[in-house]
């Protein structure tokens, strides 16, 4: 490997973005010279040259006309009565709640004329603080689903509920003389107070029956550790603005676990970087594979899962935690380091530290983080503990265990499935519940969904989406949301998983009345004040005095005894070099339901960036030992028109459980392991889902739900073409006039902390020059407005400044910007071609060994140059600056030319290669975003700061004869933003955020020495490693 | 070889050349004059309607002031067409046995929508605020002027390009004071008292020894009393988004 080991090159370190970068493949090189490098092969050569001449003379002829039309006047419609609530022409936004993760987030709908169009952060809701992550963001496009469910069916033949009614009915007559025995009714995570309330009365009904809960991705580890600890399960809420030093074991709490979205606003206000306040939390990543937060660490290590518990009691054993477990195997001498020093930096932050343990771990390692936590007095500071926010907390893994014996056993005879729970597809391997749901001569399915378990039952009923309906839900500390609807039922036939229990009671109401009568019987306020408790509650979006309140814990034992002895399982086992698997939740489609969703699914993947699929990834030792590695290159491309970017296929195979997946080396990962997400290769998901990726539930069993060793790799001969976006939209960083050279100019300003510290202008950095911002220049100067008449009169310069020293590169405003902006999704093949068309895109750049490099994030907007190099070659004109310096793109003039995109240094520009827009579902239609242009074929398009926001705030602001305040524009990628790395506002306004940001010492534009003077400007990424370490790094690197 | 070419067809050739320039520019010119005629732009012919509702009649001879039914033009991008509710607030007590009016009842009555054909259409990538112009002092008779003489309604102005840039690049010719913005028979004072008289009645500051004398004049006064920012109004993103 030591030829794709090139440390540091030319003027500045270098940064690559994928393997082949790195190793200077010449299909690279092939790849940064061209703006669409994939654009031959589509065409082919069917037509020639000269008929292609001749199309092209006529469409130009016909185009000038087709200009001229005026189109035929549609309808106006008048409403009978006059909406009391709105009017016409002016959104409304409604404040409820969606589930990401199992666990609500608090969200604003914003309503237009009766269709819900975008979801923003609740800045009221605990776990949103306004921001949201890119699933809640996408959640809109599920309610539009043409995939959704809309019809009862019985043995898939449409049927009414009437005739369900019937037949439940008749079923649970018969159960009654036995008090329900046969009955069991398997739900998702239940935490909405008022289902959980028609289940306990529907099993008091029915004393026998069992209510069962099932997540794939559930938290038992946390909920098993905490009563290890302190006898009893609890729910661990970190409290991180209070953490100085952070110890993240094999643990995503920034991106795919509880909270994510609080978490990572509490982080990164431990981290923001300014002159004169240059104080930093430091965050230790120990994990196999990089994952969102593994990536913002400024300590990372990368090590097997199953070492993690002998990690963590090394650190345990340093700093004298009072613990004992049984402990095997042997750290490395890195692994034993990296211990030391993050004992040693947990000792000297007593009381502002934290240990957090990934949800993966087992019980026994969250016992052990308890213990640390408990002896550095951390408890209470920066981690508390609530009783679990779950209506019936329960052991998923044992539910679904014993429902599965139920059904072995012939004990079901009525197996009612509610809320969208998937069994068939991703219940453990080793239940087989493909072949025990038929056995159950009564089986229900109900979900917004026909799946995989929908097929297998007799009865399938439509689900209602949680905006078209009334509902509660808790978010992880517990706070209650009234969840509104936001539409009219989009189809008739659909009801919620509340009004199937309802009627299952005898008692079917509207879900408002339900919802509304269980919390008068809860007493949320006394019966005087309900009416006003009720409606501020639904109003804000929380309910008052709900959030579960802190527990005081104690250890139960000191020193804590662990009696789960703690293996370091060896990678070579009975002679066969075997391999670990690690599962975890893929970080767009989760466990799989959302895989018919296209936003998420086309949403490069925050670490890989690679879309559409999930693979086998594994470090590049292992990928090569494993004789994957193709012809001495990294390169992915097996032909020159760079279409298929093809991996090669393996079997994962485990006692007998096998899989296929493709296989992908991802830098920083832990050798001797694999990791593969759920949530692909489902056979039911809908028209986008199914079809797409590998199945992980095939292997993944409910003795190891997480991590599963001793699977044999075995190569197979098939390649899978995969969409890999890192190498898309590619920005040449080699010096201008010496393109032939592979020096390259850094693309990004780094430093350390302590370097910021000494000089905050970075200004020792060599590189530091080449991001100046003003040069030289003997023109006026055009965008600068310095005096105005009046305050008044103030003209806007907008701009934008993003600090990726607190990006975690979750995505969330790559998502937010499609959902805002009509962004269509173009689908596999088409991104394969370098053709997505999202306005926003993250760069994630690696620098370093490909063992553990540093990543680095770049979230890519346009950058609004005020020299624009696009608008000079446009021949008509069709992208001009407008008086606020913003760079315009007038959609209606563009003819497709395309040399706007070839001239573009930051490759922000996206072209409608086919009518992408288009959709054949009408149901759709109602998803776009009435302030946005909807663009056709053959058109460019681009980031425009949202400007329908800005002229929305314009028009405000010009009604009320005042000036635009500073964060009444907010563009949706800031808005969604759950770290608020981004802030836009008016450069022109000394004392706006924007401004402020703009005056910080270690502001900087990327390609600044091209003097586009680009309005996205950039802070330096500072990290804050720790310099025992980070020595000792160096000292290693020179081993090689 | 005989000869090809007669001498005629120096002739022929002059008259296709210059006969062919002049188609082309005819074409255009013909072709321009033709998308700009009120034949292809349908300005002034009033198309069909479920109720022949007289804009002159309601404004003009009972004197109801435009944001009556149009009660949204100054909060949102539309005007808003007015729900039957608003017809009944009158006609549940006069003209209830009308025959024309017998579509209104009937959705009033069966809570059915009332479809009208659209007057005037924007395409959609312009993006149009009502409410920006009429807080503005741009009155509702710059786009709909006769809207007031109108029996059937129809549309005044083709709603090109051209026609919205006039003004955006002038707004001075048809600016008026926000109080008149409803008025449609509001003429700019002519004379230097009627003038004052206005401005002092409207709390419109002015430099009393440079007093307005003509729209031009108020105009730009009113320009710089609104804060409008005239070089802005013809960027592209202004309208287009």
């Amino acid at each position: 490997m030591e030829e794709t080991r090139k440390e540091t090159q030319g003027t500045g370190e270098q940064f690559w973005r994928s393997l082949s970068e790195l190793e200077g493949a010449p299909e690279f090189e092939e790849i940064l010279k061209q703006e669409f490098p994939r654009q031959a092969a589509p065409l082919g050569d069917f037509v020639s040259r000269r008929q292609f001449l001749k199309l092209m003379g006529a469409s130009m002829a016909l185009a000038g006309l087709s200009a001229c039309g005026y189109k035929p006047q549609g309808p106006v419609i008048s409403r009978p009565k006059t909406p009391t609530d709105r009017i016409v022409g002016v959104s409304n936004y409604y404040a409820t709640a969606v589930l990401t993760n199992g666990y609500a987030i608090g969200v604003l709908g914003r309503v237009y004329e009766g269709r819900p169009v975008k979801l923003e952060g609740n800045p009221d809701h605990p776990t949103s603080l306004g921001a949201t992550d890119a699933i809640t963001q996408a959640q809109i496009l599920d309610l539009y689903d043409p995939d959704r469910s809309q019809t009862v069916l019985r043995f898939g033949r449409p049927e009414t509920w009437r005739a369900f009614e019937a037949d439940i009915q008749n079923a649970l007559g018969q159960q009654a003389a036995k008090g329900g025995a046969g009955i069991r009714i398997l739900t998702g995570r239940v935490v909405s107070p008022s289902l959980a309330a028609q289940i306990q009365k529907f099993l008091q009904t029915y004393p026998q029956a069992k209510w069962y809960q099932y997540e794939p991705i559930n938290r038992d580890n946390v909920y098993e550790g905490a009563r290890l600890a302190f006898g009893e399960w609890l729910n661990p809420i970190c409290r991180l603005r209070n953490a100085k030093v952070i110890v993240a074991l094999d643990s995503d709490f920034l991106y795919t676990e509880s909270g994510a979205v609080r978490y990572a606003r509490e982080f990164a206000d431990g981290r923001r970087v300014r002159a004169g306040q240059a104080d930093m939390n430091r965050l230790y990543v120990a994990e196999p594979m990089f994952t969102v937060t593994g990536m913002t660490a400024d300590e990372h290590l990368p090590i097997r899962s199953s070492k993690i518990a002998r990690l963590l009691y090394e650190i345990a054993r340093l700093i004298d935690a009072p613990v004992q477990a049984t402990v095997e195997g042997e750290l490395s001498e890195t692994e034993q380091k990296w211990a030391q020093v993050a004992a040693g930096d947990l000792v000297a932050h007593k009381g502002a530290s934290l240990v957090i343990v990934g949800e993966a771990q087992p019980p026994a390692v969250h016992a052990i983080a308890h213990a640390i936590n408990a002896h550095l007095g951390n408890i209470g500071r920066t981690v508390v503990f609530t009783a679990p926010p779950e209506e019936k907390p329960t052991l998923h893994m044992q539910d679904i265990k014993q429902l599965a014996d139920d059904l072995k056993n012939n004990a079901v005879e009525v197996l009612i499935m509610l809320g969208g729970v998937n069994p068939a597809y991703n219940a453990p391997a080793d239940l087989n519940f493909k072949e025990l749901i038929p056995k159950v001569p009564f089986t229900v399915h109900h979900g917004m969904y026909v799946d995989e378990t929908a097929a297998l039952c007799v009865w399938h009923l439509p689900e209602s989406h949680p905006f078209e309906a009334w509902g509660d839900v808790r978010a992880f500390d517990g706070t209650v949301t009234i969840q509104q609807p936001l539409i009219f039922p989009l189809y008739p036939n659909t009801r919620t998983t509340l009004e199937v229990m309802a009627q299952l009671n005898g008692a079917p109401a509207e879900t408002f009345k339900l919802v509304q009568e269980h919390w008068k019987a809860a007493k949320l306020a006394p019966e005087a004040q309900f009416d006003a408790v009720w409606r501020k509650g639904v109003h804000d979006g929380v309910l008052p005095r709900t959030a579960k309140p802190v527990k005081q814990v104690a250890l139960q034992q000191t020193p804590l005894v662990v009696q789960s002895p703690i293996y370091d399982l060896a990678p070579v086992q009975a002679g066969v070099k075997t391999y670990e698997v690690r599962f975890a939740p893929d970080p767009t489609v989760y466990d799989g339901r959302f895989a018919n969703n296209a936003w998420l699914q086309e949403l490069p993947k925050p670490v890989t960036r690679v879309c559409w699929d999930n693979l086998a990834y594994m470090s590049l030792k292992t990928y090569e030992e494993l004789g994957l590695r193709r012809k001495g290159t990294w390169a992915f491309f097996e032909d020159a028109s760079f279409v298929r970017g093809d991996a090669p296929i393996v079997t994962l195979s485990v006692n007998g459980q096998a899989m296929r997946v493709a296989a992908y080396p991802i830098p920083g990962h832990a050798d001797d392991c694999i990791t593969v997400h759920l949530g692909y290769g489902r056979t039911r998901a809908g028209e986008k889902g199914s079809g797409a990726g590998f199945d992980a539930y095939l292997i993944r069993t409910s003795d190891a739900p997480w991590i599963r060793t001793g699977a044999e790799v075995i190569p197979q001969a098939e390649r899978y073409p995969i969409a890999r976006t890192e190498e898309h939209h590619l920005i040449d960083t080699r010096q201008p006039d010496k393109l032939d050279s592979t020096d390259h100019r850094p693309i990004i300003l780094t430093g350390l902390l302590d370097e910021f510290k000494k000089d905050p202008e970075l200004r020792d950095k060599s590189h530091r020059k080449g991001y100046e911002l003003k040069h030289p220049t003997m023109y006026p100067e055009r965008w600068t407005y310095e005096s105005y008449e009046t305050p008044e009169n103030h003209r806007y310069a907008w701009a934008m400044v993003i600090d990726p020293t607190v990006c975690t590169g979750c995505s969330a405003c790559v998502t937010a910007c499609q959902a805002e902006n009509n962004i269509p999704v173009v689908g596999k093949t088409e991104v394969m071609r370098g053709r997505e068309m999202l306005w926003l895109r993250i760069d994630r750049y690696f620098k370093g060994k490909v063992e553990n490099p540093k990543v680095y994030q770049l979230p890519i907007p346009c950058m609004q140059c005020e020299n624009a190099p696009c608008e000079l070659v446009c021949p008509v004109a069709a992208t001009v600056h407008d008086h606020e310096g913003l760079n315009v793109m007038v959609y209606n003039r563009c003819v497709g030319t395309r040399y706007c995109s070839n001239n573009c240094p930051y490759k922000v520009r996206r072209f409608n290669f086919y009518r992408y827009s288009y959709m054949k579902s009408p149901v759709l239609h109602l998803l776009q975003n009435p302030d946005v242009t909807v663009r056709g074929r053959g058109v460019m398009e681009k980031c425009t700061y949202c400007v329908q926001r800005i002229s929305k705030a314009r028009i405000l602001a010009k009604r009320e004869n005042r000036r635009i305040r500073d964060g009444e524009v907010v563009p949706a990628c800031q808005q969604a933003c759950p770290t608020q790395a981004i802030v836009f506002g008016d450069m022109n306004d000394p004392n706006s955020r924007v401004s402020q940001m703009k005056q910080q010492p270690h502001n900087f534009a990327i390609l600044g020495e091209l003097n586009a003077r680009p309005r996205t400007t950039y802070l330096a990424k500072i990290d804050n490693p720790n310099p025992e370490l980070s020595g000792a790094e160096a000292s290693h690197a020179t081993d090689h | 070889m005989a000869q090809v070419f007669r001498r005629h067809h120096n002739t022929v050739a002059r008259v296709v050349v210059v006969g062919g320039l002049l188609a082309i520019v005819g074409l255009a010119v013909g072709g321009s004059a033709i998308t700009r005629s009120p034949w292809w732009t349908k300005v002034g012919e009033p198309p069909d309607q479920p109720v022949p509702f007289s804009h002159k009649h309601h404004y003009e001879e009972l004197g109801i002031d435009c944001r009556y039914c149009h009660w949204s033009v100054t909060q949102s991008a539309h005007a808003g067409v007015p729900s039957t509710e608003v017809c009944m607030t009158c006609h549940s007590q006069i003209w209830t046995n009308s025959p024309l009016l017998q579509p209104v009842r009937d959705s009033y009555n069966n809570d059915k929508p009332l479809v009208w054909n659209k007057v005037n259409n924007l395409p959609e990538f312009v993006y149009f605020d009502h409410s920006a112009h009429v807080n503005k002092g741009i009155s509702c008779a710059s786009c709909h002027g006769g809207i007031e003489k109108m029996h059937l309604t129809h549309k005044s102005q083709p709603f090109s390009m051209q026609f919205c840039l006039n003004c955006h690049r002038n707004p001075e010719q048809h600016i008026r004071p926000k109080e008149e913005v409803f008025n449609m028979y509001y003429k700019p004072p002519r004379s230097e008292q009627e003038m004052k008289a206005m401005l002092d009645k409207y709390g419109i500051p002015y430099d009393s020894n440079n007093i307005p004398r003509n729209q031009l004049e108020l105009g730009k006064l009113l320009v710089k009393h609104y804060n409008i920012h005239k070089e802005q109004l013809s960027d592209c993103s202004i309208c287009h988004r």
